[in-house]
Protein backbone atom coordinates (compact mmCIF):
# COMPACT_ATOMS: atom_id res chain seq x y z
CA UNK A 1 0.00 0.00 0.00
CA UNK A 2 2.88 2.47 0.44
CA UNK A 3 3.53 3.34 -3.43
CA UNK A 4 -0.02 3.23 -3.52
CA UNK A 5 -0.65 6.19 -0.99
CA UNK A 6 2.65 7.85 -2.04
CA UNK A 7 1.51 8.19 -5.69
CA UNK A 8 -2.11 9.33 -4.64
CA UNK A 9 -0.03 11.99 -3.01
CA UNK A 10 1.98 13.07 -6.26
CA UNK A 11 -1.55 12.85 -8.14
CA UNK A 12 -2.92 14.85 -5.70
CA UNK A 13 0.04 17.39 -5.57
CA UNK A 14 0.43 17.81 -9.56
CA UNK A 15 -3.43 17.35 -10.15
CA UNK A 16 -5.12 19.46 -7.19
CA UNK A 17 -2.39 21.27 -5.34
CA UNK A 18 -2.53 24.91 -6.54
CA UNK A 19 -6.37 24.62 -6.55
CA UNK A 20 -6.41 23.49 -2.92
CA UNK A 21 -4.02 25.68 -1.72
CA UNK A 22 -6.15 28.65 -2.80
CA UNK A 23 -9.62 27.45 -1.63
CA UNK A 24 -9.07 24.93 1.46
CA UNK A 25 -5.66 26.79 3.03
CA UNK A 26 -4.16 23.68 1.60
CA UNK A 27 -0.23 24.41 0.98
CA UNK A 28 2.23 21.74 -0.46
CA UNK A 29 3.42 21.57 2.62
CA UNK A 30 0.27 20.55 5.03
CA UNK A 31 -0.63 18.28 2.25
CA UNK A 32 2.76 16.48 2.22
CA UNK A 33 2.71 15.68 6.10
CA UNK A 34 -0.95 14.66 5.53
CA UNK A 35 -0.15 12.06 3.75
CA UNK A 36 3.25 11.48 5.60
CA UNK A 37 1.10 11.16 8.46
CA UNK A 38 -0.76 8.54 7.12
CA UNK A 39 1.57 6.45 5.87
CA UNK A 40 3.73 6.69 9.67
CA UNK A 41 0.67 5.81 11.58
CA UNK A 42 0.30 2.86 9.82
CA UNK A 43 3.95 1.49 9.86
CA UNK A 44 4.30 2.49 13.59
CA UNK A 45 1.26 1.05 14.80
CA UNK A 46 3.48 -2.40 14.92
CA UNK A 47 4.08 -3.60 18.50
CA UNK A 48 8.00 -4.07 17.35
CA UNK A 49 8.00 -0.67 16.20
CA UNK A 50 7.49 0.45 19.95
CA UNK A 51 11.04 -0.27 21.01
CA UNK A 52 12.62 0.27 17.18
CA UNK A 53 14.65 3.04 16.26
CA UNK A 54 14.33 2.26 12.62
CA UNK A 55 10.67 0.62 10.71
CA UNK A 56 11.82 -0.91 7.09
CA UNK A 57 9.33 -1.80 4.66
CA UNK A 58 10.06 -4.49 1.89
CA UNK A 59 7.34 -4.50 -0.26
CA UNK A 60 8.86 -4.87 -3.37
CA UNK A 61 6.76 -2.91 -5.58
CA UNK A 62 7.71 0.30 -3.18
CA UNK A 63 10.70 0.90 -5.44
CA UNK A 64 7.59 2.59 -7.83
CA UNK A 65 7.42 5.65 -5.18
CA UNK A 66 11.62 5.65 -4.14
CA UNK A 67 11.37 9.10 -5.28
CA UNK A 68 7.65 10.47 -3.68
CA UNK A 69 8.91 8.51 -0.68
CA UNK A 70 12.05 10.45 -0.24
CA UNK A 71 9.67 13.81 -0.86
CA UNK A 72 7.33 12.94 1.83
CA UNK A 73 10.01 11.29 4.48
CA UNK A 74 13.37 13.69 4.21
CA UNK A 75 14.98 10.99 6.68
CA UNK A 76 14.01 7.84 5.13
CA UNK A 77 16.58 5.50 3.48
CA UNK A 78 16.22 3.73 0.22
CA UNK A 79 17.77 0.03 -0.18
CA UNK A 80 16.89 -0.72 -4.23
CA UNK A 81 17.50 -4.89 -4.20
CA UNK A 82 19.01 -5.79 -7.66
CA UNK A 83 18.88 -9.39 -8.77
CA UNK A 84 19.71 -10.60 -12.40
CA UNK A 85 16.65 -10.47 -14.69
CA UNK A 86 16.98 -13.93 -16.12
CA UNK A 87 16.83 -15.35 -12.74
CA UNK A 88 14.14 -13.37 -11.84
CA UNK A 89 12.29 -14.54 -15.24
CA UNK A 90 12.41 -18.10 -13.79
CA UNK A 91 11.18 -16.98 -9.87
CA UNK A 92 8.11 -15.17 -12.20
CA UNK A 93 7.16 -17.97 -14.59
CA UNK A 94 6.87 -20.75 -11.20
CA UNK A 95 4.27 -18.41 -8.86
CA UNK A 96 0.63 -18.42 -9.87
CA UNK A 97 -0.25 -15.06 -9.65
CA UNK A 98 -3.86 -14.41 -11.02
CA UNK A 99 -6.08 -11.01 -11.57
CA UNK A 100 -8.48 -10.97 -8.75
CA UNK A 101 -10.97 -9.20 -10.97
CA UNK A 102 -10.44 -12.11 -13.72
CA UNK A 103 -9.09 -14.80 -12.56
CA UNK A 104 -6.58 -14.91 -15.27
CA UNK A 105 -2.75 -15.51 -14.41
CA UNK A 106 -0.69 -12.21 -15.28
CA UNK A 107 1.57 -11.73 -18.22
CA UNK A 108 4.54 -11.19 -16.33
CA UNK A 109 4.58 -14.91 -14.44
CA UNK A 110 3.44 -16.70 -17.88
CA UNK A 111 5.88 -15.27 -20.62
CA UNK A 112 9.35 -14.89 -20.50
CA UNK A 113 9.33 -11.58 -22.41
CA UNK A 114 6.52 -10.53 -20.30
CA UNK A 115 8.60 -11.01 -16.89
CA UNK A 116 11.52 -9.63 -18.41
CA UNK A 117 9.85 -6.17 -19.48
CA UNK A 118 8.58 -6.00 -16.06
CA UNK A 119 11.77 -6.66 -14.63
CA UNK A 120 13.51 -4.13 -16.84
CA UNK A 121 11.29 -1.52 -15.99
CA UNK A 122 11.10 -1.74 -12.29
CA UNK A 123 14.95 -1.58 -12.62
CA UNK A 124 14.68 1.24 -14.56
CA UNK A 125 12.04 2.83 -12.34
CA UNK A 126 15.05 2.37 -9.60
CA UNK A 127 17.84 3.90 -11.34
CA UNK A 128 15.96 6.93 -12.00
CA UNK A 129 14.89 7.24 -8.60
CA UNK A 130 18.96 6.76 -7.50
CA UNK A 131 19.71 9.87 -10.02
CA UNK A 132 16.89 11.38 -8.44
CA UNK A 133 17.57 10.97 -4.64
CA UNK A 134 21.40 11.19 -5.93
CA UNK A 135 22.76 10.88 -2.34
CA UNK A 136 25.03 7.81 -1.39
CA UNK A 137 23.61 8.45 2.79
CA UNK A 138 19.94 8.06 1.53
CA UNK A 139 20.44 5.06 -1.35
CA UNK A 140 21.78 1.54 -1.49
CA UNK A 141 21.92 -0.87 -4.56
CA UNK A 142 21.90 -4.20 -2.83
CA UNK A 143 23.14 -7.28 -5.33
CA UNK A 144 21.05 -10.04 -4.53
CA UNK A 145 23.99 -12.19 -5.64
CA UNK A 146 26.36 -10.68 -3.55
CA UNK A 147 24.36 -10.96 -0.98
CA UNK A 148 23.56 -14.90 -1.38
CA UNK A 149 27.55 -15.51 -1.90
CA UNK A 150 28.68 -13.34 0.61
CA UNK A 151 25.54 -12.44 3.13
CA UNK A 152 27.67 -11.64 6.37
CA UNK A 153 29.88 -8.44 4.25
CA UNK A 154 26.71 -7.75 2.32
CA UNK A 155 24.97 -7.34 5.84
CA UNK A 156 27.90 -5.44 7.33
CA UNK A 157 27.81 -3.07 4.60
CA UNK A 158 24.09 -2.27 4.85
CA UNK A 159 23.84 -1.87 8.62
CA UNK A 160 26.61 0.72 7.84
CA UNK A 161 24.66 2.39 5.98
CA UNK A 162 21.72 2.35 8.16
CA UNK A 163 23.95 3.63 11.23
CA UNK A 164 22.77 0.23 12.60
CA UNK A 165 24.85 -1.81 14.25
CA UNK A 166 25.44 -5.75 12.91
CA UNK A 167 24.29 -8.61 14.55
CA UNK A 168 24.96 -11.94 13.43
CA UNK A 169 21.41 -13.33 14.34
CA UNK A 170 21.07 -10.94 10.99
CA UNK A 171 21.91 -14.21 9.72
CA UNK A 172 19.88 -16.30 11.27
CA UNK A 173 16.91 -15.49 10.23
CA UNK A 174 15.69 -18.64 9.69
CA UNK A 175 15.57 -19.81 12.97
CA UNK A 176 12.36 -17.38 13.38
CA UNK A 177 8.81 -18.37 13.53
CA UNK A 178 7.67 -16.15 11.31
CA UNK A 179 4.41 -15.94 10.75
CA UNK A 180 4.30 -15.83 7.21
CA UNK A 181 1.20 -13.68 5.35
CA UNK A 182 -0.25 -12.93 1.93
CA UNK A 183 2.25 -13.03 -0.49
CA UNK A 184 5.15 -13.89 1.51
CA UNK A 185 3.33 -17.47 1.79
CA UNK A 186 5.33 -17.87 -1.55
CA UNK A 187 8.87 -17.84 -0.09
CA UNK A 188 7.43 -19.68 2.95
CA UNK A 189 10.08 -22.60 1.84
CA UNK A 190 12.84 -19.75 1.15
CA UNK A 191 12.60 -17.89 4.88
CA UNK A 192 13.08 -21.58 6.58
CA UNK A 193 16.63 -21.85 5.67
CA UNK A 194 19.52 -20.32 5.58
CA UNK A 195 20.22 -17.76 2.77
CA UNK A 196 22.24 -19.59 -0.03
CA UNK A 197 23.42 -19.47 -3.73
CA UNK A 198 21.49 -22.19 -4.95
CA UNK A 199 19.24 -19.27 -6.78
CA UNK A 200 21.94 -17.70 -8.38
CA UNK A 201 22.15 -18.59 -12.04
CA UNK A 202 18.88 -21.17 -12.17
CA UNK A 203 18.14 -19.49 -15.77
CA UNK A 204 21.12 -21.25 -17.65
CA UNK A 205 19.60 -24.54 -16.79
CA UNK A 206 15.76 -23.18 -16.61
CA UNK A 207 15.21 -21.21 -19.30
CA UNK A 208 14.89 -22.62 -23.09
CA UNK A 209 17.04 -20.66 -26.04
CA UNK A 210 13.03 -19.16 -26.81
CA UNK A 211 12.65 -17.48 -23.29
CA UNK A 212 16.12 -16.09 -23.50
CA UNK A 213 15.81 -15.00 -26.80
CA UNK A 214 12.29 -13.23 -25.60
CA UNK A 215 14.53 -11.54 -22.26
CA UNK A 216 17.60 -10.55 -24.52
CA UNK A 217 14.94 -8.76 -26.49
CA UNK A 218 12.94 -7.19 -23.27
CA UNK A 219 15.93 -6.61 -21.19
CA UNK A 220 19.26 -6.96 -22.53
CA UNK A 221 20.30 -3.56 -22.14
CA UNK A 222 19.29 -3.26 -18.90
CA UNK A 223 21.14 -6.95 -17.90
CA UNK A 224 24.42 -5.41 -19.43
CA UNK A 225 24.46 -2.23 -17.64
CA UNK A 226 24.36 -4.31 -14.58
CA UNK A 227 27.21 -5.90 -16.05
CA UNK A 228 25.35 -9.40 -15.57
CA UNK A 229 26.27 -10.74 -19.31
CA UNK A 230 30.02 -10.00 -18.84
CA UNK A 231 30.05 -11.73 -15.37
CA UNK B 1 -25.84 27.01 -1.08
CA UNK B 2 -25.23 24.91 2.16
CA UNK B 3 -22.02 27.05 2.06
CA UNK B 4 -24.56 29.58 3.77
CA UNK B 5 -26.19 27.79 6.40
CA UNK B 6 -24.23 29.39 9.86
CA UNK B 7 -23.19 25.66 10.85
CA UNK B 8 -22.31 23.98 7.42
CA UNK B 9 -19.14 24.56 5.30
CA UNK B 10 -18.72 23.57 2.09
CA UNK B 11 -16.21 24.82 -0.45
CA UNK B 12 -15.47 23.05 -3.44
CA UNK B 13 -15.04 19.66 -4.94
CA UNK B 14 -12.41 18.23 -2.73
CA UNK B 15 -11.78 15.44 -5.16
CA UNK B 16 -9.78 13.52 -3.44
CA UNK B 17 -12.15 12.21 -1.14
CA UNK B 18 -13.23 9.36 -3.87
CA UNK B 19 -9.60 8.34 -4.73
CA UNK B 20 -8.94 8.18 -0.61
CA UNK B 21 -11.94 6.48 0.22
CA UNK B 22 -11.43 3.81 -2.79
CA UNK B 23 -8.04 3.46 -1.59
CA UNK B 24 -9.30 2.42 1.80
CA UNK B 25 -11.50 -0.09 0.89
CA UNK B 26 -9.25 -1.98 -1.17
CA UNK B 27 -6.35 -2.21 1.59
CA UNK B 28 -8.96 -3.56 3.85
CA UNK B 29 -9.57 -6.59 1.10
CA UNK B 30 -5.92 -7.02 -0.02
CA UNK B 31 -4.00 -6.59 2.99
CA UNK B 32 -6.14 -6.36 5.88
CA UNK B 33 -4.61 -9.52 7.39
CA UNK B 34 -1.14 -8.22 6.69
CA UNK B 35 -1.67 -5.04 8.19
CA UNK B 36 -3.68 -6.58 10.89
CA UNK B 37 -1.17 -9.55 11.92
CA UNK B 38 2.33 -7.73 11.06
CA UNK B 39 1.81 -4.41 11.92
CA UNK B 40 -0.63 -4.68 14.63
CA UNK B 41 -3.18 -2.40 12.28
CA UNK B 42 -7.15 -3.08 12.71
CA UNK B 43 -9.60 -1.99 10.77
CA UNK B 44 -10.74 -0.50 13.51
CA UNK B 45 -7.20 1.61 13.40
CA UNK B 46 -7.18 1.51 9.18
CA UNK B 47 -10.43 3.19 9.74
CA UNK B 48 -9.09 5.81 12.00
CA UNK B 49 -6.06 6.42 9.72
CA UNK B 50 -7.84 7.11 6.71
CA UNK B 51 -11.10 8.75 8.67
CA UNK B 52 -8.21 11.23 9.70
CA UNK B 53 -6.07 11.78 6.59
CA UNK B 54 -9.15 12.49 4.66
CA UNK B 55 -10.27 15.12 7.51
CA UNK B 56 -7.11 17.04 7.57
CA UNK B 57 -8.10 17.91 3.76
CA UNK B 58 -11.29 19.81 4.85
CA UNK B 59 -10.61 20.72 8.81
CA UNK B 60 -8.49 24.18 7.33
CA UNK B 61 -11.55 24.89 5.19
CA UNK B 62 -13.79 24.53 8.20
CA UNK B 63 -12.00 26.04 10.56
CA UNK B 64 -11.41 29.19 8.54
CA UNK B 65 -15.36 29.15 7.85
CA UNK B 66 -15.63 28.78 11.52
CA UNK B 67 -18.45 26.46 10.79
CA UNK B 68 -19.39 23.14 13.02
CA UNK B 69 -19.96 20.85 10.03
CA UNK B 70 -18.56 20.48 6.53
CA UNK B 71 -20.19 19.40 3.22
CA UNK B 72 -18.21 17.78 0.70
CA UNK B 73 -19.81 17.80 -3.07
CA UNK B 74 -17.52 15.67 -4.97
CA UNK B 75 -20.15 13.36 -7.48
CA UNK B 76 -17.85 10.73 -7.27
CA UNK B 77 -18.32 10.59 -3.75
CA UNK B 78 -21.81 8.28 -4.31
CA UNK B 79 -19.82 5.52 -5.53
CA UNK B 80 -17.81 5.20 -2.15
CA UNK B 81 -20.47 6.07 0.23
CA UNK B 82 -20.46 2.55 1.97
CA UNK B 83 -16.64 2.84 2.68
CA UNK B 84 -17.31 6.58 3.51
CA UNK B 85 -20.04 5.39 6.13
CA UNK B 86 -17.18 3.32 7.51
CA UNK B 87 -14.98 6.26 7.53
CA UNK B 88 -17.31 8.96 9.06
CA UNK B 89 -20.03 6.53 10.96
CA UNK B 90 -21.85 10.34 11.95
CA UNK B 91 -21.81 11.60 8.50
CA UNK B 92 -25.39 11.98 6.51
CA UNK B 93 -25.29 11.17 2.96
CA UNK B 94 -27.53 13.29 0.28
CA UNK B 95 -27.47 11.67 -3.35
CA UNK B 96 -28.49 14.26 -5.73
CA UNK B 97 -30.35 12.93 -8.78
CA UNK B 98 -31.11 14.93 -11.72
CA UNK B 99 -32.33 14.24 -15.19
CA UNK B 100 -29.64 12.17 -17.01
CA UNK B 101 -29.68 13.91 -20.52
CA UNK B 102 -29.58 17.41 -19.02
CA UNK B 103 -26.06 15.92 -17.11
CA UNK B 104 -25.25 14.71 -20.35
CA UNK B 105 -25.78 17.63 -22.11
CA UNK B 106 -23.87 19.75 -19.46
CA UNK B 107 -20.92 17.14 -19.58
CA UNK B 108 -20.86 17.98 -23.49
CA UNK B 109 -20.14 21.31 -23.10
CA UNK B 110 -17.13 20.45 -20.31
CA UNK B 111 -13.93 21.32 -20.84
CA UNK B 112 -12.26 18.27 -18.76
CA UNK B 113 -8.79 16.89 -19.88
CA UNK B 114 -7.21 13.48 -19.15
CA UNK B 115 -4.44 14.46 -17.20
CA UNK B 116 -2.58 11.08 -17.99
CA UNK B 117 -3.28 11.40 -21.83
CA UNK B 118 -3.58 15.33 -21.98
CA UNK B 119 -7.11 14.33 -24.23
CA UNK B 120 -10.44 15.65 -23.80
CA UNK B 121 -12.16 13.27 -21.28
CA UNK B 122 -14.78 10.71 -23.12
CA UNK B 123 -17.14 11.17 -20.61
CA UNK B 124 -17.63 15.16 -22.50
CA UNK B 125 -16.92 13.57 -25.97
CA UNK B 126 -18.81 10.52 -25.90
CA UNK B 127 -22.89 10.66 -24.77
CA UNK B 128 -23.05 7.02 -24.35
CA UNK B 129 -19.83 7.12 -22.10
CA UNK B 130 -21.74 10.12 -20.49
CA UNK B 131 -24.94 8.03 -20.17
CA UNK B 132 -23.81 4.72 -18.95
CA UNK B 133 -21.42 7.08 -15.94
CA UNK B 134 -25.01 8.79 -15.13
CA UNK B 135 -26.57 5.35 -14.81
CA UNK B 136 -23.79 3.86 -12.91
CA UNK B 137 -23.73 6.94 -10.82
CA UNK B 138 -27.42 6.94 -9.92
CA UNK B 139 -27.59 3.19 -9.55
CA UNK B 140 -24.79 2.97 -6.95
CA UNK B 141 -26.50 5.37 -4.74
CA UNK B 142 -30.00 3.80 -5.63
CA UNK B 143 -28.40 0.42 -3.99
CA UNK B 144 -26.78 1.84 -1.26
CA UNK B 145 -30.19 3.54 -0.37
CA UNK B 146 -31.52 0.00 -1.06
CA UNK B 147 -29.35 -1.77 1.31
CA UNK B 148 -30.53 0.14 4.35
CA UNK B 149 -27.57 3.11 4.56
CA UNK B 150 -29.40 5.99 5.74
CA UNK B 151 -29.34 8.35 2.58
CA UNK B 152 -31.17 11.43 1.60
CA UNK B 153 -32.17 11.49 -2.03
CA UNK B 154 -33.01 15.20 -3.35
CA UNK B 155 -34.30 15.80 -7.31
CA UNK B 156 -32.37 18.43 -8.51
CA UNK B 157 -35.32 19.96 -10.86
CA UNK B 158 -37.09 19.85 -7.26
CA UNK B 159 -34.31 22.02 -5.81
CA UNK B 160 -34.40 25.02 -8.16
CA UNK B 161 -38.15 24.48 -8.63
CA UNK B 162 -39.09 24.92 -4.69
CA UNK B 163 -35.60 25.99 -2.74
CA UNK B 164 -37.42 26.33 0.36
CA UNK B 165 -38.86 22.85 0.71
CA UNK B 166 -36.68 21.07 -0.35
CA UNK B 167 -33.62 22.52 1.19
CA UNK B 168 -35.88 22.77 4.39
CA UNK B 169 -36.43 19.12 4.48
CA UNK B 170 -32.89 18.47 3.38
CA UNK B 171 -31.82 20.52 6.95
CA UNK B 172 -34.07 18.87 8.89
CA UNK B 173 -32.67 15.25 7.73
CA UNK B 174 -29.33 16.93 8.54
CA UNK B 175 -30.47 18.37 12.49
CA UNK B 176 -29.82 21.28 11.00
CA UNK B 177 -32.61 24.20 11.69
CA UNK B 178 -33.59 26.15 8.82
CA UNK B 179 -31.54 29.27 7.64
CA UNK B 180 -32.98 31.54 5.10
CA UNK B 181 -29.23 32.62 3.96
CA UNK B 182 -29.24 29.55 2.05
CA UNK B 183 -31.44 30.95 -0.05
CA UNK B 184 -28.98 33.64 -1.25
CA UNK B 185 -26.43 31.13 -3.22
CA UNK B 186 -26.72 33.47 -6.00
CA UNK B 187 -24.20 35.77 -4.23
CA UNK B 188 -22.29 33.18 -3.08
CA UNK B 189 -18.39 33.58 -2.80
CA UNK B 190 -17.58 31.01 -5.00
CA UNK B 191 -17.08 33.10 -8.55
CA UNK B 192 -13.37 31.94 -9.07
CA UNK B 193 -14.47 28.46 -8.32
CA UNK B 194 -13.16 28.06 -11.77
CA UNK B 195 -11.10 24.99 -12.36
CA UNK B 196 -12.87 23.61 -9.39
CA UNK B 197 -16.12 22.73 -11.05
CA UNK B 198 -17.90 24.13 -14.08
CA UNK B 199 -20.78 25.20 -12.57
CA UNK B 200 -19.45 27.37 -10.47
CA UNK B 201 -20.72 29.98 -12.56
CA UNK B 202 -24.15 29.19 -12.61
CA UNK B 203 -24.29 28.65 -8.86
CA UNK B 204 -23.02 32.47 -8.49
CA UNK B 205 -25.37 33.79 -11.27
CA UNK B 206 -28.43 32.14 -10.40
CA UNK B 207 -29.21 30.60 -13.64
CA UNK B 208 -29.90 27.21 -12.07
CA UNK B 209 -33.98 26.96 -14.08
CA UNK B 210 -31.77 27.72 -17.19
CA UNK B 211 -29.93 24.29 -16.94
CA UNK B 212 -33.27 22.08 -16.79
CA UNK B 213 -35.07 20.43 -20.05
CA UNK B 214 -31.55 21.97 -21.82
CA UNK B 215 -31.36 18.47 -23.78
CA UNK B 216 -34.23 19.53 -25.78
CA UNK B 217 -32.39 22.26 -27.71
CA UNK B 218 -29.09 20.93 -26.98
CA UNK B 219 -29.06 16.91 -27.70
CA UNK B 220 -28.66 15.74 -31.37
CA UNK B 221 -30.43 12.75 -32.53
CA UNK B 222 -27.61 10.26 -32.36
CA UNK B 223 -27.25 11.72 -28.51
CA UNK B 224 -30.24 11.30 -27.55
CA UNK B 225 -30.43 7.07 -29.01
CA UNK B 226 -27.10 6.62 -27.32
CA UNK B 227 -28.73 8.22 -23.95
CA UNK B 228 -31.96 5.78 -24.78
CA UNK B 229 -29.63 2.87 -25.46
CA UNK B 230 -27.41 3.55 -22.46
CA UNK B 231 -29.96 4.50 -19.61
CA UNK B 232 -33.56 4.87 -20.71
CA UNK B 233 -35.07 2.31 -18.69
CA UNK B 234 -33.38 4.37 -15.94
CA UNK B 235 -35.01 7.79 -16.97
CA UNK B 236 -38.10 5.99 -16.99
CA UNK B 237 -37.98 4.50 -13.54
CA UNK B 238 -37.30 8.02 -12.16
CA UNK B 239 -40.05 9.40 -13.88
CA UNK B 240 -38.26 11.71 -16.22
CA UNK B 241 -39.86 10.01 -19.26
CA UNK B 242 -42.92 7.79 -19.87
CA UNK B 243 -41.48 5.67 -21.98
CA UNK B 244 -38.14 5.41 -24.87
CA UNK B 245 -40.23 7.92 -26.93
CA UNK B 246 -38.46 11.20 -26.64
Amino acid sequence: MLPGLAMQWRDFNTQLGALHEKHFALGPDAIRNNFAKAIAAILLDAPSAATSRLVAEKAPLNVLAFEDLAALFPEAKFIHVIRDGRDVAVSLLERDWRNPRNGAAFPHVTNAGAAAAYWNGLANIGRKAERAIGNSQRFFVLRYETLAHNPERTLHSLCKFLNASFDANLLKFYELELPLLGIERDSAARLRKPISNDRVGRWRTKLTPAQNKLIERHAGAMLDAFGYKTN
Amino acid sequence: MLDRHPHIACGPELRVIPALASFAAQMRVSCGEVLQENYGVTDKQLSAIFHDLISSFFEPYRKIRGKKRIAEKTPANILHFGELKALFPDASFVHVIRDGRDVVASLMTMDWTDAATGQPMAITCDPAIAAAAWAHHVRTGMNAKAAGQRIFELRYEELIADPKRVLSDLFAFLGEPWSEDALSYHLGDQLDAGMAESSAEQVSRSLYHQSINRWRHDLSAPAKQAIKHQAGDLLTKLGYAADNDW
